[in-house]
């Protein structure tokens, strides 16, 4: 019987190499013949200072002998995430990035031969190129960048789609390949579609896809006229990157911690207070802040020296929270994710692109629930137990709770009329049901009547 | 409705103009590749950068020349 294609043996969708997981390393093989102009690219000036500069993952070749795959290593970043987890500001960084790098790299003598955001990933809020193998020498008679269609499809289109039609990032889960302009062009006005920029993204190369002369033109030049075609459109390609920022609007949660009125000053000073002297006392490495809204806690666990994932369900917020860490140069990554509705496994055999819990499991030094429980109860109807089990599920110690009691005006109004369902949510109740998994350390009651634990997670 | 046909043609740039003016004939096929619009629309543009840039060196060498021209003049003036 032939062997299975597995996703346990690594990528597949590369012909020129293969990535796979090593235990805590991970490697990438290099078909014997792309390895000599993979190791020659990877030891190129250009190449080295991207490494250095953190742009492009540092990589180091263990082994390249004529006729032999190469065998390369990649330096590990923590929690991979996926573009369907990004804020608007998220995918524009990555676009960006990918767009400096092309450019630079057209000035070299190479060209980025694949422009798919699945190219990046983050290190806290920076964007890192990862796809070490796609770039080439370029044809220094072509003005062509062939993966300048792959980069408008899979980056412009759906930053498109998100500003013009309100169709969410998400949504990109559905679309390794992106938009072509014909998924669009429907649901965009007329007299839009001939304005910038969707006229170059949508209109024009919806009438000039079945003209076979164009298609089958490919243009000859000096190297010098090439180089002056390709870096003009990078350029064009930015210009149309920067019109489609999304305009600046509030959601229902991006001014939550300014106008949250159940929480006075002295209240939030105190959970402040419990919070930032526990992250000291515990010194964790890895901190997971669930429901993080636009990041107060995320940056006093970073200010705190730990290395932060931030989760929140609002994409304004994690945008917020993202610029903030950004502007700041804080560890923090922010992940559009919902605890009670994690991103599924997708892609080949559903194992290409893992779950966020297959992420989650076990990396995390502490998790923090704050002012999330209430929400996973009432909203979402998530039996407590259930909740605290996914807790010690991902958590390799710590657990940072919030618990806000029945009686609280945020948890009446969630419940709309049906408080006798939950009755029972009494905080002896909340004690006796942490107890399965964890141990109580230290608890702060607030003044509104909330109060916040530190749990020891039980081996 | 004559000035709202005047500032749609004034909102074009060069390239799409060259644009539409590919886009008038073509054969009907079922069949798209992907991208296969973006990579002609890259076609044309790289077509109209390459004139821009035909265009920028006959404009630097005609401008060499008139300074050299007028710098000898001068020289030969002072002489």
């Amino acid at each position: 019987m032939p062997p299975r294609l597995s996703v346990a043996n690594g990528t597949f969708r590369d012909p020129a190499g293969r990535l796979y997981r090593d235990g805590d390393r991970i490697l990438r093989e290099v078909h014997p013949l792309q390895a000599a102009s993979a190791v020659a690219w990877l030891e190129s000036p250009l190449a080295r200072r991207w490494m250095q500069e953190g742009r492009m993952v540092p990589t180091v070749i263990l082994s390249s002998a004529a006729g032999q795959p190469s065998i390369l290593e990649h330096e590990r970043l923590f929690f991979p995430t996926y573009p369907w987890e990004w804020s608007p500001s998220q995918w524009i960084a990555a676009a960006s990035l990918t767009l400096d790098l092309c450019d630079e790299a057209v000035e070299e003598g190479f060209i980025l031969k694949d422009a798919a955001p699945l190219n990046i990933l983050f290190s806290g809020s920076r964007a890192v190129f990862v796809d070490v193998l796609s770039f080439e020498r370029r044809d220094p008679a072509s003005p062509i960048w062939l993966a300048y269609a792959q980069f408008v499809r899979t980056f412009l289109l759906p930053l498109c789609a998100y500003r013009y039609c309100g169709w969410p990032l998400s949504a990109t889960q559905q679309k390794r390949d992106g938009y072509e302009p014909a998924d669009l062009a429907p649901y965009l006005p007329i007299l839009l579609r001939w304005g910038r920029p969707l006229r170059s993204l949508v209109t024009l190369p919806l009438l000039f896809q079945k003209n076979q002369r164009l298609l089958a033109y490919r243009p000859r030049t000096s190297e010098e006229q090439s180089t002056f075609a390709l870096r003009r459109l990078v350029r064009s390609a930015r210009t149309l990157l920067h019109s489609l920022v999304p305009r600046k609007c509030n959601s229902r949660w991006s001014r939550y911690t300014e106008t949250a009125c159940h929480y006075g000053p002295v209240d939030h000073d105190a959970k402040q207070s419990f919070v930032r002297s526990t992250l000291r006392r515990i010194q964790a490495e890895r901190v997971l802040d669930v429901g993080a809204n636009t990041g107060v806690y995320s940056r006093l666990a970073a200010e705190s020296g730990s290395e932060v994932v931030a989760w929140d369900t609002d994409v304004r917020a994690i945008d917020l929270n993202w610029q903030a860490a950004q502007s700041a140069g804080l560890s923090i990554l922010p992940v559009v994710a919902d605890f009670a509705r994690p991103t599924p496994a997708i892609g080949w055999q559903n194992q290409e692109n893992a779950s966020l819990l297959d992420r989650a499991r076990g990396q995390f030094d502490c998790v923090m629930l704050l002012g999330i429980l209430h929400h996973l109860l009432v909203s979402d109807q998530i039996p407590l137990p259930a909740i605290i089990e996914q807790l010690w599920d991902i958590s390799k110690r710590w657990a940072i709770i919030e618990w806000i009691p029945k009686e609280d005006a945020q948890f009446e109004g969630l419940c709309r009329g049906r408080m006798e369902l939950y009755a029972h949510m009494s905080e002896d109740y909340f004690i006796q049901t942490l107890s399965l998994r964890f141990a109580v350390r230290s608890c702060d009651r607030l003044a509104n009547g909330r109060s916040v634990w530190l749990l020891e997670r039980s081996q | 409705m004559q000035r709202l046909l005047a500032g749609f043609i004034h909102c074009l740039t060069g390239v799409q103009v060259l644009a539409l003016l590919f886009a008038l004939a073509k054969p009907a096929y079922a069949y798209v590749d992907p991208g296969s619009g973006l990579f002609a629309l890259q076609v044309i543009s790289t077509t109209f950068a390459g004139m821009i840039f035909i265009l920028r060196r006959r404009l630097q060498t005609i401008l060499r020349k008139m300074t050299l021209r007028s710098r000898s003049e001068r020289e030969k003036a002072s002489e």
